[in-house]
């Protein structure tokens, strides 16, 4: 094999590209979640219509589950605190967290910009 | 005509994918771990794309056809089924857990190191989620 070493800026752009999919996953997350609570449930139960909730329910599992693996992903690469952790994934139960994650993992990935993930 | 053992034929393909990067993964880390640090990156950059277009695409759609498969026929009751999810969701964070270890190692520059006892866990969560699906013996 020959000698090869990987730039600080092409390390960093790992990360931003991990903080970037876990943005992406967290707003698909999210927006299943409030649309199954909010829209497609009363939908089912107050209206009799459970067409949605049948569509919503498995495509909020993969995206809950492709959420989740990509956090868990995202920690295992280091650098994380336990609070921070702990909020990466509360947030996948509750509607409308997940939107809050947006601009905190914008802010990670900014502060990434000359210097490594605390 | 049923779609059901089309569905089947996708979510063990998506299988044999998934493990096989798993357990390259491991493998691969064992034997890039016996070079010196510095002549590492390559093959660890080889490895994080074998995950990231391989390996983590066939954990999506294993998950996918998967619970397709248990909704369609309505597995979802019984017990086999619930403790083959154990053991797929305990794969499955090994998956994570690996692909982020690597990248923390391609990042960080640290030397190359593989999870102890993954390999051989691998082989023993597979062979218990082949029976729990093909016999269902509980």
């Amino acid at each position: 094999m020959a000698d090869q070493t990987i730039s600080p800026q092409l390390a960093n752009g790992l990360e931003r590209e991990q903080l970037k999919r876990l943005e992406i996953l967290s707003i698909i997350e999210a927006t299943t979640l409030a649309s199954l609570v909010c829209i497609a449930v009363p939908l089912k139960h107050i209206f009799g219509w459970p067409l949605g909730s049948w569509i919503l329910g498995p495509v909020h599992g993969i995206a809950f589950l492709a959420y989740s693996w990509t956090a868990l992903q995202t920690v295992a690469g280091g650098g994380w605190r336990g609070s921070d952790v702990a909020r990466l994934f509360v947030v996948a139960f509750l509607p409308f967290a997940g939107f809050f994650n947006i601009s905190w993992l914008r802010q990670r990935a900014g502060a990434l910009d000359g210097q490594n993930v605390e | 005509m049923t779609f059901y053992p089309y569905l089947v034929a996708a979510h063990v393909t998506a299988v044999v994918f998934l493990v096989g990067g798993l357990m390259a993964h491991d493998r691969m880390m064992n034997v890039i771990a016996q070079y010196p640090q510095e002549q590492q990156t390559g093959a660890l950059a080889a490895l994080l794309r074998l995950d990231r277009h391989v390996t983590a695409p066939a954990l999506l759609l294993t998950w996918i056809f998967g619970l397709s498969l248990a909704l369609w026929a309505g597995w979802f009751p019984s017990l086999w089924l619930m403790v083959k999810l154990a053991f797929v969701v305990a794969l499955s964070a090994l998956h994570g857990v690996q692909s982020g270890r690597l990248r923390r190692i391609v990042r960080d520059g640290k030397p190359a190191k593989s999870i102890p006892g993954a390999g051989i866990g691998m082989v023993i969560a597979m062979l218990l989620i082949a029976i729990l699906a093909v016999a269902k013996p509980i």
